[in-house]
């Protein structure tokens, strides 16, 4: 059970990721230095995640998962906090009445409880390597986590190139 | 400050997990957490446009 739960948690990361990416490329907002602190925490519990399902269980793979959600969400109520005074504007569109980062911090809340809950269900951690294999839905779900970390280190060079990014970016500084 | 660096690290180190290099993608893991935090702490002293 715990595997289907890994794999549906990486499943949706990705689709975390993937939303971003529609609304940076297609709706054309580009990520601000905060937002990136944000994908990269969702891009670390991806990474602990697939560590479980590559090679089993360990408590040490949700540790790296939640040190990065508390840091990750650290990012967002600092920018959440930057806006929480009246007539203080807002950074990107709105989805279902909440910014990006207010739904990355709900996000990041909804990861730590997920973590504890795994942690109080798991059994002994099994000898690794032991365990049964994944399935076909995990190997998916760790070749689209894969791609889109890559697809996330050009998109943020395309942004920033080796320097920081721009506080308010208006574009990027390679383009195809 | 280089920007792009958790997210190739990240990469890096969820290369790694797939290969099943397993103490490998948590050294690497880890130091993007230490970066993460780096940055963080900067971003979060820092003077930002308000319209961040």
């Amino acid at each position: 059970m715990q595997k289907g739960l890994d794999t549906l948690a990486l499943l949706g990361i990705s689709g975390v990721l993937l939303v971003a990416f529609y609304y940076q490329f297609v709706i054309g907002e580009l990520p601000c230095p905060l937002c990136a602190l944000q994908r990269v925490g969702f891009i670390l519990a991806g990474i602990a995640l697939m560590l479980n399902l590559r090679v089993g269980y360990s408590p040490a793979h949700y540790g790296i998962a939640l040190l990065s959600a508390v840091a990750a969400g650290a990012a967002s109520l600092r920018q959440i906090s930057l806006h929480v005074i009246p007539n203080t504007g807002h950074y990107g569109s709105a989805l279902f009445g909440f910014h990006f980062y207010t739904w990355a911090f709900v996000g990041y809340g909804a990861l730590v409880v997920y973590i504890g809950a795994m942690l109080l269900l798991a059994r002994e951690a099994p000898e690794r390597g032991r365990e049964a294999p994944a399935g076909a839905l995990a190997t998916i779900a760790c070749w689209l986590f894969l791609g889109l970390c890559l697809a996330n280190a050009v998109a943020f060079f395309a942004e920033c190139g080796m320097g920081p990014c721009p506080d308010n970016p208006t574009g990027y500084l390679f383009k195809l | 400050m280089v920007m792009v660096l958790p997210f190739v690290l990240g990469f890096v180190a969820a290369l790694l997990a797939f290969a099943r290099r397993r103490n490998a993608a948590m050294v690497v893991a880890l130091a993007t957490v230490a970066i993460q935090v780096w940055w963080l702490f900067y971003h979060a002293t820092d003077k930002l446009a308000i319209s961040l």
